[in-house]
């Protein structure tokens, strides 16, 4: 969890119901559901001015584009792994990220920025000094 | 003085009795397992006690104080470690079911350090599952059951460092460490009414800690004050060839310099407007008690970024390739909380092109907060908008219409920004409420210099739950 303008479960789910009520032009801010670790509920972050709207079917359920990824979730791990409440669930994450990424994408950058992380050629450091031993 | 006595001491004054003999390492050790064994479960936060390695840290620590032969201020201490530290020979859990019988055969680097400082490590504390990474929207949401705060335990301890904070709130231990991707030691230190410290990214070693996000990953302290906070982290800190995000810069800490500098302060516009009532009056009055040593200046604008989205990508990306076996594998599904068994999920198709976009931003990010902190020493906010939640109900349920105002956790941790949060006072139902100041990269001093002032001048550290 992160901020606390909403709830500290806040998950993606929440965050997209928060969105189709507020339009997301309130304070809005999902932690994916990894997001969270630490700490549920996200403050509100301002929206830029070209924040897009809401995924159109978030009020509903779920988008078309975010059950086309859910099916191909479906054929890769199997539609058996989880019930239907479930994948209705998994879903709506996936509008959650949906939203999550044109809000990024609304942030204009140039051809040459980098991401905020570098490689090094330089001789890799040692090896963790253990290796895990898994129980049962 | 009672064994409780003991435990709230702060380190300095344990430090002082055991170096004088007026207690031992053996005897504060036996008194904080006791203490672990029989209060521990009234707030599901310890998960494995390491009695014998403990108590033999603790005849060594005894035999070298009669020596005079004192390793520092945490020498003969006992301490708990959330339980995604190694500790060789002993289960490491991750406070999740499918990592129930995992032992490792080495000690995180923060262990050893802190073995080389002298300290007595006591037991492993329990832990949100997988540090929250999956999306839990609830307390229960470890394989040892919902984290409590022993100021009122029908409420959450907080996550996802829910042991350390509940443990150090009721005198099991008098410190231990958490670790935080985005709010994992702010918000348990504030639900639980102790002081967490949250370092600069780099600052200290995360070797042999479990990986969520590897870029956002921190260990830290969450002790009774910001002294003992800032002594844990003086030796938790500095350079680890085993861990390719330290730095090499180490933090010292032998307290408060003498002089009486004003900090420059910001407070966010919108964190408090609507925050609980009594967040709002507790941080008013806490900046307050500081008036002549702050310059502060209200309603700062925020810098307009996508934080959340951000950190909520990067969290996504990071954790489902750190987390890939355990969600392929179906084995996710054996976790505690429901939304953990299919949080996850999605996560396994986020697009390269979205995470890097989330990597790119963070240098304008970094750029934002580095202009911010040219005006400005420290930002400071409430720590939480509201008191804990309760440990019965989802967390969305609770709450409604309370914000936090600006994402200043997302931009702190996706910026590797250092914070510090203190209790600053109760609200609603008995719960503690706290401040919380942000500083610039390795500003740590300032941070604990602050904290310290503020604790010199209040007493909302050394209140105690009732019962303990």
């Amino acid at each position: 969890m992160t901020e606390s303008s909403r709830p500290p479960g806040s998950s993606r789910r929440e965050f997209l119901r928060l969105a189709a009520v507020a339009g997301l032009a309130g304070a809005l801010t999902p932690p994916a559901a990894f997001a969270q670790a630490a700490t549920p509920a996200p403050r509100p972050t301002p929206l830029p001015a070209t924040i897009p709207p809401a995924p159109p079917a978030a009020a509903e359920g779920p988008s078309e584009a975010a059950r086309a990824l859910t099916a191909i979730l479906q054929q890769r791990l199997g539609k058996d792994r989880l019930n239907e409440e479930q994948w209705e669930a998994v879903a709506k994450d996936f509008d959650y990220d949906l939203a999550s990424a044109k809000r990024m994408a609304a942030v204009k950058l140039v051809n040459a920025d980098e991401p905020d992380y570098s490689f090094f050629a330089s001789p890799a450091p040692p090896a963790p000094s253990g290796a895990r031993a898994k129980g049962d | 003085m009672t064994d409780a006595d003991l435990m709230f001491l702060p380190l300095r004054a344990l430090g002082a009795k055991l170096r004088a003999r007026e207690v031992t390492s053996v005897a504060l050790t036996e008194a904080s397992l006791k203490r672990l064994e029989t209060l521990g479960p009234k707030y599901n936060a310890v998960v494995t006690l390491m009695k014998d390695s403990a108590l033999a840290e603790a005849k060594q620590a005894d035999a070298e104080l009669r020596a005079g032969k004192p390793r520092g201020p945490l020498h003969g201490i006992p301490y708990g470690v959330k339980d995604l530290l190694a500790t060789k020979g002993v289960p490491t859990t991750w406070g999740a079911e499918p990592y129930r019988n995992q032992v490792f055969d080495y000690d995180a680097t923060v262990v050893t350090k802190l073995r080389d400082a002298g300290a007595v490590l006591v037991a492993k504390l329990a832990m949100v599952e997988l540090a929250g990474g999956m999306g839990y929207n609830h307390a229960d949401a470890s394989f040892t059951g919902p984290g409590l705060t022993p100021w009122n335990t029908a409420f959450w301890s907080g996550g996802s460092s829910s042991g350390p904070g509940a443990a150090v709130a009721a005198g099991l231990v008098p410190y231990a460490i958490g670790s935080e991707t985005s709010g994992s030691i702010l918000t348990p230190a504030s639900f639980c009414g102790v002081t967490g410290f949250r370092p600069t990214y780099g600052l200290v070693s995360r070797h042999g800690a479990m990986a969520l996000c590897w870029t956002l990953d921190k260990l830290g302290p969450m002790a009774r004050g910001a002294d003992d906070a800032a002594l844990v982290l003086a030796a938790m800190s500095g350079p680890d060839p085993l861990d390719d995000s330290c730095t090499g810069k180490s933090f010292a800490w032998g307290g408060p310099a003498k002089h009486a500098r004003k900090w420059r302060v910001a407070v966010p516009k919108g964190c408090t407007e609507k925050v609980q009532p009594a967040v709002r009056e507790n941080f008013e009055a806490a900046l307050a008690k500081m008036a002549d040593r702050l310059v502060v200046t209200r309603d700062v604008e925020w810098p307009d970024l996508p934080w959340g989205p951000a950190v909520g990508t990067i969290v996504a990306a990071e954790g489902a390739a750190a987390f890939r076996e355990l969600l392929e594998s179906g084995e996710v599904a054996k976790l505690r909380c429901p939304a953990d068994r299919t949080g996850g999920y999605s996560a396994l198709l986020t697009p390269a092109v979205d995470y890097l976009q989330a990597m790119r931003l963070r240098r304008p990010m970094r750029a934002a907060m580095t202009k911010l902190f040219a005006s400005y020493d420290v930002v400071a906010t409430p720590g939480r908008a509201t008191v804990s939640y309760p440990a019965d109900r989802k967390f969305e349920e609770v709450y409604p219409g309370i914000s936090g105002g600006p994402p200043v956790i997302p931009a702190g941790n996706l910026t590797g920004l250092p914070a510090l949060v203190m209790p600053d006072g109760f609200g609603e139902n008995g719960l503690p409420t706290s401040i919380a100041f942000m500083g610039p990269a390795f500003s740590e001093r300032q941070l604990a210099e602050i904290g310290t002032l503020y604790q010199q001048r209040s007493d909302w550290h050394l209140k105690r739950p009732a019962g303990v």
